[in-house]
């Protein structure tokens, strides 16, 4: 087998005890062999079955306990590897009967959470943005004056409401319990239950079961804030939140409004650029689109247009070729003047028909046959004599000329027609 | 009445007074051809202004649309 040194082993040991001890762990037990050297102090805790060899260094800041004293020891496990031996390093030491009281409260502490009332899945969350908040503690104190000054650091808006209540004494329990109750009905966002530190005893209301089935039955978020960092009351386990002070209650319940502002409007601004942005580039779109289909209609009304002005043109000629209005006019006129050159020829038709039997009736004019050298000639009784049949010499006739008339004698008669040529 | 009506009726007179008829047949003839005549160019001016009436009518119609841009 190999061997290793003693350094070694003893490093090895206290690796391992670091490892696996707490840093602070809080020992019950009755101090012997007390002694001091240069403001240090060595003593033995025991109970009936077992002892633990204790240092406290500069014991003047907490507590020198008397041989056979009962106490609580709180510390850190260490191995001195030089001596190789195991003390535990006491920081801060409560004397007697606090330790009872401790043992008390761990046991209670044990029967509830078996009983499931510090379970996660039991916590309502906090609001995130709060408007109000009820602060159940006492007016006297720094308390209240630290939770106002932190939210309203943060804050200015929210509603600080104050429940004054004994948070220390035999009336502290049920002063916060009725608090807690009556607070649950008024709507709260969130309640704020808070004490400054003090010793296990005036922590003690905050270990009382009483509180704690009154926090756990809440309907309203509780935040505790009970003591300093190091103290944890059973108001703590049993609260939707825990503060390890009543100045970090408020920083948890209040929101950072001056942020959240800024925030808002940072969103606000990037929400307008993208909006214009989107605005914009929506209305070059539809303008584009509004001048293309301007362009379209103007073109097709335009087309339309020439249509209408062709078809126009077509009825207007198609109308006035089939009123045919020239050509009517003009068959009128044809008409009527063969009407008129009708009637004229008809006319002069009848006209030379006329003259014809007027040369033919004065040709027939005895004046006209006179007056180319014929005479008339009558017996002395002015009777024609139209033969010479009935004449016989010495009878007196007259000659009618066209310019007079002459009488004449009958030489002789002769019958029969001879040619007068 | 029709003008083609009007007009083949001043025809059918013509025709008669071709076909030679006497003086006073053509002078009746004539007469009626000269109010079938009259009767023709009323008609024929009235179809005028209608048709000029018509052609303003379109002529607006057509402005209203604006088609001389």
């Amino acid at each position: 087998m190999e061997s290793i040194s003693v350094t070694e082993l003893n490093n090895i040991i206290k690796s391992v005890l670091d490892l696996s001890l707490a840093k602070n762990i809080a020992v019950f037990g009755e101090v012997s062999g007390v002694s001091t050297k240069a403001g240090h102090a060595y003593f033995t805790l025991k109970d009936k079955d077992s002892s633990l060899q204790c240092n406290c260094f500069s014991y003047s800041r907490t507590y020198l306990p008397k041989d056979g004293e009962s106490i609580i020891a709180y510390g850190a496990v260490d191995y001195w590897t030089k001596g190789g031996r195991l003390n535990f390093n006491v920081k801060t030491i409560e004397p007697a009967g606090k330790g009872l009281l401790f043992l008390e409260f761990e046991r209670l502490k044990a029967r509830l959470s078996a009983e499931g009332l510090f379970e996660a899945a039991h916590k309502i969350p906090i609001p995130k943005y709060c408007k109000n908040m009820l602060v159940i503690t006492s007016k006297e104190g720094a308390v209240i004056r630290d939770i106002v000054t932190t939210v309203r650091r943060k804050n200015p808006l929210i509603d600080i409401v104050v429940k004054d209540v004994r948070v220390q004494g035999a009336q502290a329990v049920k002063d916060i319990v009725s608090a807690l109750t009556a607070a649950d009905k008024l709507g709260y966002d969130v309640i704020v239950v808070a004490r400054g530190g003090g010793s296990l005893e005036d922590l003690a209301p905050f270990y009382d079961e009483g509180i704690v089935r009154a926090v756990y039955a809440m309907s309203t978020p509780v935040v505790s804030a009970v003591g300093h960092e190091t103290d944890f009351s059973l108001c703590d386990f049993a609260a939707d939140a825990r503060a390890a002070t009543p100045t970090a209650a408020a920083e948890l319940v209040a929101y950072d409004y001056y942020e959240l502002r800024r925030k808002i409007i940072d969103s606000m601004r990037r929400i307008k650029t993208l909006t214009d942005y989107a605005l914009n580039s929506r209305v070059s779109a539809f303008k584009l689109a509004g001048r293309q289909l301007g362009s379209r209609l103007t073109e097709r009304l335009q087309r339309s247009q020439s249509r209408i002005k062709m078809l126009k043109l077509r009825a207007e000629t198609a109308l006035n070729k089939n009123a045919d209005l020239k050509g009517k006019a003009a068959r009128l006129n044809v008409t009527a003047t063969r009407m008129t050159e009708t009637l004229k020829k008809n006319v002069s038709e009848k006209e030379h028909a006329l003259s014809k039997l007027n040369t033919a009736l004065d040709n027939l004019n005895p004046a006209r046959i006179l007056s180319s050298g014929y005479f008339r000639l009558t017996d002395g009784l002015g009777v024609d004599i139209k033969g010479v049949k009935g004449l016989k010499p010495g009878d007196g006739i007259v000659a009618v000329g066209h310019d007079g008339r002459a009488e004449a004698t009958v030489n002789k008669v002769k019958k029969g027609v001879e040619n007068p040529r | 009445m029709e003008f083609e009506k009007l007009l083949n009726e001043l025809e059918g007179v013509v025709k008669k007074l071709e076909s030679g008829a006497n003086l006073d047949e053509s002078i009746e003839l004539f007469k009626k051809g000269i109010g079938l005549s009259r009767d023709c160019i009323a008609n024929l001016n009235q179809s005028k202004g209608r048709i000029l009436a018509l052609t303003d009518e379109m002529n607006n119609v057509t402005a209203e649309l604006k088609l001389d841009d």
